[in-house]
């Protein structure tokens, strides 16, 4: 107290020492936001693309690619000095060979390359568990035993080779919190200042993560309430100064024409808000039901999750005809109303970097504010030429791409078997895929030995056959099917998991694919099996009685072709499980076996045992067909097809 | 009135060698008001220091501290404000010792006010104070001693700014030792009150 007297005296004999600063207001000024989601590893171009449906297959161009991310972001960037660029999620996991052989590395060195500063985690950084993706942020080798993995740390763009910088980028999870330290998994929000004034960034995935990903993967988190979490951080963030909050939410929608409403776009722009994020019955998605509860202060919502563009904002186009020549687009400021009414700019950028959002927000330094908000959702065109020029001018991140291309090429390009006719990812109205039949066939062989699990049938969760199954584009067939052809399809490293389930148990999982059913989620989601099981089921049925009828066949698929080792056993005769109480080794993935994708009725698996990864065993068992030299045919009779039914 | 020095070395910025969190932003006289935060969510070195949160360029929830030297023949004038929503008061210190604190203001129980730096400090609003330093070079750093009271508990989110004057220490005039003397009366006074 007594130096604070003193200072007081002080202050009064030298006035003019602590005089206030003038107030004369200050000009606005704008910052450039680039944004993008859901790039899931893609170093190299994803296919064609157009800026709308409209635009003809033929017209739309080459897009992606990491050099060309990072040749956009840098013309958007040189046009404005006050910049940052950041993501909504999933800028790793389900990731191509060329990333996921290396353990997700290349991903991250080339998103610290295209220059990102703060992202948020999506449900795919939850993959490989929150320990990997600590890894992946902080730097340093993927080890096992203490023993570096052959694969990892190739170090091509990293500071030297053999080592991994980590993420130069903040990965924000505002909404996972750890359960023993009740802290935030990481930062829940960044911050960067521009002329003085600070702008909050808050990470957050959805709530529902857990429910989609592999259970060990979350375990120990809690995945909270997305509204509420950044609701309860505004107060947090105004005490510090900060009026300038930008949401980076992996949670997302569609553009949809919601039905019954007259005059609306048929056509989806990457500008466009068709339907304003509503669902087709006209109820809000879950990103517009958030943002519904979201705090006033919230100045923008960058969000993802969906794979899909749109920019609704004021900036919103919509876009009416049936060719690009008679293609009448109109512009309709839009928004996604807040809690208060007010209509908040959303925006997504499709997903593999194919698109950039690039917004320029005006902030009042004074008030320290966003103002004004413009995003537009730009195109990641590999045909404009200035941009090729300026690869060529810096290609630092081309030859990033091309080491690892190089490094995988020899693993991508090895032929694993022959294929008679392509097979889809696409599900007949039964629910059964090509590419799925071939898969569970697969995972049962990896699984049959008695050693190796003494497994006699086995599931397979549709979301896990990824496009676009074994039907490689421009294939002519008989097609000699590469690894990296099956990698695309299988791309997460689940392992096989063999466990012990009753006949009542195998009824019950069945019942538990179809919507809002025991624990299921609001969509169906059949399952693929392998060929010893067949059954029907009935679309008028209600929860729990809709299998109708299954039967299993004991067969030894480790042999081409597979061979009926026994009896038909009916396990469900008209609704009815005839032996309820009898087991069967059944192998599913590790995601599913820990309740993944809403089947909980495997948690109640017993005898568990662990088994190959899914790619070694999809490898293995189409190793059979080459080394027989008998291509593996999709119509065979002896796959024993039809497995589903429905009534 | 003594002529102010003017300088305009840009605020240089530092990682501290002193832990693996600490920023340094060297004070110049540059007539600006430089922020620092509260914020125990991300905090690494306790829920009430004076932290990094997009502050200066160190890491985020960094201590922050601030430096600054007073040449001989140099009177130094830090001025310390709360901002942005009222109610905090502050302790300061110098070279590790407390210095003091902020000028106290009711305990807040509601997230009030918004103003900026330059504003909060001349409001009564807004706690504050002006501390003097003499030759030498000084290391400041600060804690929020009373936070708002949010809910029942203390918010420990908050954000304030620090500015340097340098000034030549010219010799007061005859009137200006009057009112330091008088000054340091009311001192002696204060004390001696206190005492009894």
């Amino acid at each position: 107290m007594k130096i604070r007297l003193l200072c007081a005296s002080l202050a009064v004999a030298f006035a003019g020492c602590a005089t206030a600063q003038s107030t004369a207001p200050k000009p606005p000024f704008t910052v450039k936001i680039v944004g993008f989601n859901d790039f899931h590893g893609n170093l190299e171009t994803p296919g064609t693309f157009g800026a709308n449906t409209l635009v003809p297959t033929a017209s739309r161009p080459l897009v992606g690619g990491a050099e060309f991310m990072a040749a956009y972001v840098a013309r958007m960037k040189a046009a404005n000095p006050l910049n940052i660029v950041v993501g909504a999620g999933d800028y790793i996991g389900a990731t191509p060979l060329i990333s996921a052989l290396f353990y997700d590395e290349p991903a991250v060195e080339a998103l610290n390359k295209i220059g990102v500063e703060f992202n948020s985690v999506g449900n795919h950084e939850f993959d490989k568990g929150k320990d990997e993706l600590k890894r992946l942020q902080n730097g340093g080798c993927k080890t096992t035993n203490g023993i570096v993995d052959a694969n990892s740390c190739k170090g091509f763009g990293s500071a030297t080779p053999g080592t991994f910088d980590g993420a130069k980028f903040k990965w924000l999870s505002a909404n996972v919190v750890e359960n023993a330290t009740g802290k935030t998994l990481l930062p829940a929000y960044g911050v960067k200042t521009f002329n003085g004034v600070k702008v909050a960034f808050i990470g957050m995935t959805l709530k529902g993560t857990p429910g989609i990903v592999t259970p060990t993967g979350v375990a120990g988190l809690t995945f909270n309430d997305e509204a509420d979490t950044v609701n309860a951080l505004i107060p947090k963030l105004r005490a510090q100064g900060i009026e300038s909050i930008v949401v980076l939410i992996h949670q997302g929608g569609f553009q949809n024409t919601i039905t019954g409403v007259s005059n609306q776009p048929i056509t989806s722009d990457i500008n466009g808000c068709t339907g304003d994020l509503k669902n087709t019955d006209g109820s809000d998605s879950d990103l517009r039901a958030i943002v519904k509860r979201l705090d006033n202060a919230v100045d923008l919502v960058i969000s993802g999750h969906t794979h899909a563009a749109y920019n609704c904002s004021a900036n919103t186009v919509d876009v009416r005809g049936t060719t690009l020549a008679n293609a009448v687009t109109t512009t309709r400021p839009t928004g996604m109303a807040n809690k208060t009414g007010r209509l908040v700019p959303v925006t997504s950028s499709s997903a593999f970097g194919r698109v950039l959002t690039e917004v320029d927000v005006t902030i009042n330094p004074t008030t320290r504010d966003i103002t004004a908000v413009s995003p537009r959702n730009v195109l990641v065109s590999q045909a404009d030429t200035a941009i090729v020029a300026d690869i060529t001018a810096n290609p630092e991140v081309k030859n990033l791409v091309a080491a690892y291309k190089a490094a995988v090429s020899p693993l991508a390009n090895a032929v694993i078997a022959t294929i008679t006719a392509p097979m889809t990812n696409t599900a007949n109205a039964a629910g059964e895929m090509e590419a799925g039949d071939l898969i569970a066939d697969a995972q049962l062989a990896a699984t049959q030995p008695a050693g190796l699990g003494g497994a006699v049938m086995a599931f397979m969760n549709a979301g896990g056959v990824r496009n676009p199954g074994f039907n490689v584009a421009g294939a002519s067939y008989p097609y000699n099917l590469t690894y990296g052809d099956a990698f695309t399809v299988q791309p997460f490293g689940n392992s096989l998991v063999t466990m012990t389930l009753t006949a009542q148990q195998i009824k019950n999982v069945l019942e538990q694919q179809f919507a809002n059913c025991n624990g299921q989620g609001t969509s169906n989601r059949i399952m693929q099996i392998a060929s010893s099981l067949k059954y029907t089921w009935s679309a008028a049925g209600t929860c729990g009685t809709r299998i109708m009828d299954a039967t299993f066949t004991p067969t030894d698929v480790t042999v081409v072709p597979p061979v009926v080792t026994g009896p038909t056993e009916i396990l469900v005769m008209g609704g009815v499980v005839q032996q309820p109480t009898k087991t069967y080794r059944v192998t599913v993935n590790n995601f599913m076996a820990t309740g993944g994708d809403g089947f909980g009725v495997f948690l109640g698996g017993t005898s568990v045992q662990g088994g190959a990864q899914d790619i070694d065993a999809l490898i293995a068992y189409l190793s059979l067909y080459k080394s027989t030299n008998t291509s593996y045919n999709p119509t065979a009779v002896e796959l024993s097809k039809p497995r589903i039914t429905r009534q | 009135m003594f002529a102010v020095r003017a300088s305009f070395i840009a605020v240089a910025l530092a990682a501290a060698s002193f832990g693996a969190q600490a920023t340094l932003v060297t004070l110049v006289d540059d007539d600006q008001w430089h922020t620092f935060s509260v914020a125990e969510d991300v905090s690494t070195a306790g829920a009430t220091a004076w932290i990094d949160n997009g502050d200066a360029s160190g890491p985020q929830g960094s201590a922050l501290s601030f430096s600054f030297t007073v040449a001989a023949g140099q009177t130094g004038t830090l001025s310390v404000t709360d901002a942005f929503t009222q109610g905090a008061v502050y302790q300061v210190f110098s070279n590790g010792s407390s210095i003091g604190l902020t000028s106290s203001v009711p305990v807040a129980t509601d997230f009030l006010g918004s103003a900026n730096p330059e504003d909060a400090f001349v409001s009564s609003d807004y706690s504050h104070a002006v501390f003097t330093f003499n030759e030498g070079s000084y290391t400041v750093t600060g804690a929020l001693v009373q936070a708002v009271q949010f809910e029942g508990a203390a918010f420990n989110y908050d954000g304030g700014a620090v500015k340097l004057d340098l000034a030549a220490a010219a010799v007061p005039e005859p009137s200006s030792y009057a009112l330091v003397l008088a000054g340091l009366g009311l001192v002696a006074l204060a004390r001696r009150r206190a005492a009894r």
